[in-house]
């Protein structure tokens, strides 16, 4: 005579969530009280600086002239605070000394001539006092790049400016 | 007459928590993903002026080194001391491309030493810095700033 199998009820597994969800808001707290959003960052590039006139031995060759660059200086001064004091922008076109505002430098340097298709022909040197703020120097660069020129130098003003 | 088992009769409504334990869980891993902990080479400390014609980062930017300059001038640095001369700038500097991993050559040439430099910094210890990048042999340089709109 066969045995019947006793159905025995289905065994019921009830895993435990709540404590799982209370250390899955624990977790998410931590996270979002370290959480610091960073402000987005950009870039701007610079060429190196040249190395002293000293150390570089003279060309063998005189450079011809189409290879020659326009060259431009533009001279930022800065108060003893660091802000801008005044600004100069010397070149072959000629040499201003009195610029009082940055929106009066872009209008010069928009009108800096540029060879069609050779803006790499025209060099800008930024010439900063050496207490100028970095900010204000950001914003010099700001400006060279509005007015077309994407590379610039730096160099330090030399002794008796700023 | 028998009662099967629970004697006392009571009902009990438990919610399903399986799927808010699912959405939680969703933003724990968001919020891991996005929590940066290299916070030393994206130092905090140092304020970056604002530039509008900053170009912004592209995912090719990738083989790089931190130089963070404070107000004061100090070079902050992942690993060590602040450092507070040129020696010490192109010392570390020249460290870090011996360590590269395809060498000291390779790295002079493809690693892109990015400055960022408190807005209050000066200009005489930006050019200094730019000096020690260029004299301990790196060709390629950067300056940071934040982009307009973000602060």
């Amino acid at each position: 005579m066969a045995r019947k199998k006793k159905n025995e009820p289905p065994i019921n597994i009830a895993v435990p969530i709540v404590p799982m969800l209370d250390m899955s808001f624990q977790l998410l707290s931590f996270f979002i009280i370290t959480f610091k959003p960073m402000p987005t960052e950009g870039q701007l590039s610079i060429n190196l600086p040249k190395l002293d006139a000293t150390d570089q031995p003279p060309p063998l060759e005189p450079i011809p002239p189409e290879d020659k660059k326009d060259e431009y200086t533009v001279s930022v001064y800065s108060s003893s605070t660091g802000e801008l004091a005044l600004l100069g922008l010397k070149g072959p076109t000629g040499n201003l000394e009195n610029i009082r505002s940055l929106n009066e430098l872009l209008s010069e340097m928009k009108k800096i001539p540029k060879p069609e298709g050779k803006a790499d022909k025209v060099s800008i040197t930024i010439e900063a006092a050496n207490d100028l703020n970095y900010a204000r120097l950001i914003e010099v660069m700001d400006l060279c790049k509005k007015a077309g020129f994407d590379s610039v130098n730096l160099m330090p003003m030399k002794r008796g400016g700023g | 007459m028998s009662h099967g088992g629970g004697g006392s009769g009571e009902q009990s409504a438990e919610p399903d928590l399986t799927a808010l334990l699912d959405l939680v869980l969703q933003l724990v891993m968001f919020f891991m993903l996005i929590t940066n902990f290299v916070t030393d080479e994206l130092s905090d400390k140092i304020k970056l002026p604002i530039a509008t014609q900053a170009k912004p980062l592209t995912a090719k930017d990738t083989n790089f080194m931190y130089l963070n300059v404070d107000k004061f001038g100090k070079v902050l640095v992942s690993n060590g001391e602040p450092k507070t001369s040129a020696e010490e700038i192109r010392f570390y500097l020249r460290q870090a491309a011996k360590n590269h991993s395809k060498g000291e050559k390779i790295a002079f040439e493809e690693v892109t030493v990015i400055i960022r430099a408190d807005k209050e910094a000066r200009f005489l210890h930006i050019y200094s810095t730019i000096m020690a990048i260029k004299t301990s042999g790196f060709k390629k340089l950067q300056l940071r700033a934040e982009l307009a709109g973000q602060s």
